[in-house]
């Protein structure tokens, strides 16, 4: 056996490649921002992106469908009682009359505002009270568990319904019964993760350059607790949403003759016998809006998780 | 042990005081008085309040709502005439509950059903329909799969009775509607735990030593998987009280659910305040008892004391 070496060796096979670290270190794809690449990966995931076009078209009908019809949400008709869906009335009629596709868009503006109001209000009591916990620790944050701790294990909607029994009916008083004791359990996981965040290594090494506590939490702490909040509100949004109607529903929210998608269910509820249309429709609504609120939300927490990345 | 146990207790019984100070401020708060009648002579609506304790100081009062409270009084209904809130209670109690255990019940047999079945069949189209199921649970109030069930199968197609409570063919409808959320929540978390445990190392073991799948599933999985169901049994007693409320009132089953709302439509405040005082010791209660359930069952949870059982 002979080793078949090159005819020829040239000397200029020995040189050494030039190490260009420059060259080395370049990107060779696009640096994408934490934000950039959730976007990527939430319009990757086909039914998180056909969710979010359903919540867009929700909230867009909400804020013009009732302009698009010539009848008023609360107008009553004694000539067209408990029609079905026809050219005029494109969602029917009520038993009084009352034009279904206005109500129904109507309802969906008092339903989302108040869901996206009431999430968006207890998230920010909660990172506010959470983060300080936290952040703080010590006392401060024995004597605010102490307070959670009592206020979590009083029933929530117990606590909705008491609220709503003595205040005047109206979207600020629902609202204020959700938030009253909704925003403790956004509180409890801002504080968790603050926590955890505390004890690493880039927030010490901010603290011994000598940033303020102030720059600490604005710039370094909540950047890194935002996919989390976000995620809880998406998912307190739904949520928030069906205490809404629920509390219509048994006759303690929404009042007529406003509108709001538990007082449509509950009126369509007690006349499907001559109607049935009349619960099919806020059924339909609500329902692909819940899926939509609870699938873009899965599909945000995967776009959000930075294990996943 | 014990020390995490009496501090459970502890907060249970302040968040117990807390809901019914609560109530009794509220009572206080509410508009309208009981004796408002033109027939009244000044005489004898003093002579009234006098008997019910009105005339005394209020903390004198509150010391009496106390101890009646503690004796199981909870006063008159405005409504009906001559009508103990307790009676009521009393008298309605064992529908609600009879409604509850079924659809716990049904809800866990089925929800851990699907859970495992969609973790056994990973990737497969079986699985995708569990998630779908999960995930319309979730999303679907009960008020409206209590109001479609009723239409489809009691009106239309006819299989079961419409209404009422009275042999086993009755209970079918409500017990299925009430079920939907809590069976999606069951077979999510029965989900994410099988599939958790399939990766551990004692069930590689079990297949290396030749079990067969079914023994290694029933035996090692699924034994293993199930203790986190019970940390959602707390919210699913509050979520299945909430859902008694309305599907009580669409089946009209004579429980407590739809006293309550009866009591909300007619504004009997003594009948909601006394059935809401009833409502919030229930799951503080059952939340006090879930949380101890959960310390017993579960050997790797660390107790409040820091150390391991």
């Amino acid at each position: 056996m002979t080793l078949h070496a090159p005819e020829t060796l040239s000397p200029e096979l020995f040189e050494p490649a030039v190490a260009d670290a420059d060259a080395r270190e370049a990107l060779c794809r696009p640096s994408l921002t934490f934000w950039q690449d959730a976007w990527q990966k939430l319009r990757k995931n086909r039914v998180a992106t056909a969710s979010m076009i359903a919540i867009i078209c929700c909230a867009l009908l909400a804020a013009v469908g009732p302009a698009l019809v010539p009848y008023s949400y609360s107008a009553t008709d004694a000539s067209c009682i408990d029609m079905p869906p026809d050219r005029n009335h494109w969602f029917g009629t009520d038993s009084l009359g009352r034009d279904l596709w206005a109500r129904t868009w109507m309802g969906a503006r008092a339903s989302l505002l108040i869901g996206f109001a009431a999430a968006l209000i207890n998230s920010c009591i909660g990172v506010v009270i959470g983060g300080l916990a936290g952040y703080v620790g010590g006392k401060t944050d024995m004597i605010l568990m102490r307070i959670i701790d009592v206020l979590y294990a009083i029933p929530y909607m117990i606590v909705a319904i008491l609220l709503m029994v003595v205040l005047k009916p109206g979207m600020q008083s629902i609202v204020l019964a959700m938030v009253i004791i909704g925003w403790i359990k956004s509180a409890r996981l801002v504080r968790g993760q603050v926590l955890a965040l505390k004890n690493q290594e880039y927030v010490l090494a901010a603290r011994k350059l000598g940033a303020s506590d102030f720059r600490i939490v604005f710039r370094h702490m909540i950047p890194n607790t935002l996919g989390l909040i976000i995620t809880d509100l998406t998912m307190a949004v739904p949520y928030a949403i069906f205490t809404e109607a629920f509390l219509s529903y048994i006759g303690l929210g929404i009042q007529p003759p406003q509108s709001s998608w538990g007082l449509l269910a509950r009126y369509g509820a007690q006349n499907f016998r001559v109607a049935p249309f009349q619960l099919f429709i806020p059924a339909v609504v609500i329902s692909i809006t819940m899926l939509s609120l609870n699938l873009f939300g899965d599909g945000l927490r995967d776009a959000l998780d930075p294990k996943l990345r | 042990m014990a020390r995490y146990i009496l501090k459970r207790l502890l907060i249970s019984v302040i968040t117990v005081w807390l809901l019914v100070t609560v109530v009794f401020i509220l009572v206080r708060l509410l508009p309208g008085d009981p004796f408002s009648s033109d027939k009244l002579t000044p005489d004898i609506r003093a002579n009234l309040e006098a008997y019910y304790g009105f005339d005394q100081p209020l903390h004198l009062q509150y010391l009496r709502y106390i101890g009646n409270l503690l004796r199981g009084d909870l006063g008159f209904s405005i409504k009906y005439q001559n009508m103990p809130v307790g009676k009521v209670i009393a008298d309605s109690f064992p529908y609600s509950a009879d409604l509850g255990i079924r659809t716990i019940l049904f809800a866990s047999l089925v929800g851990i059903g699907l859970g495992v079945v969609a973790a056994l069949n990973r990737g497969r189209p079986l699985e995708y329909l569990c998630i779908f199921i999960a995930i319309a649970g979730i999303s679907l109030p009960d008020f409206i799969t209590g109001s479609l069930l009723q239409y489809f199968f009691g009106l239309k197609l006819g299989w079961f009775p419409v209404a009422l409570w009275r042999s086993f063919r009755h209970t079918v409808l409500p017990t299925l509607a009430l079920s939907f959320y809590t069976l999606a929540l069951v077979s999510r978390i029965m989900r994410t735990s099988m599939l958790e445990v399939t990766g551990q190392d004692y069930v590689r073991t079990a297949r290396a030593k030749g079990l067969p799948t079914f023994k290694i599933v029933w035996r090692h999985q699924i034994r293993n998987a199930i203790l986190p169901v019970v940390t959602v049994l707390g919210p699913i007693t509050a979520a299945i009280l909430t859902g008694t409320f309305v599907i009580e009132s669409i089946y009209a089953i004579p429980g407590m659910g739809k006293f309550y709302v009866l009591g909300v439509q007619n504004l009997d405040y003594t009948i909601i305040l006394g059935l809401t005082a009833f409502y919030g010791i229930f799951l503080i209660a059952a939340n006090f008892i879930v949380d101890i359930l959960y310390g017993l069952i579960d050997p790797r949870i660390t107790l409040a004391d820091g150390r391991r059982r």
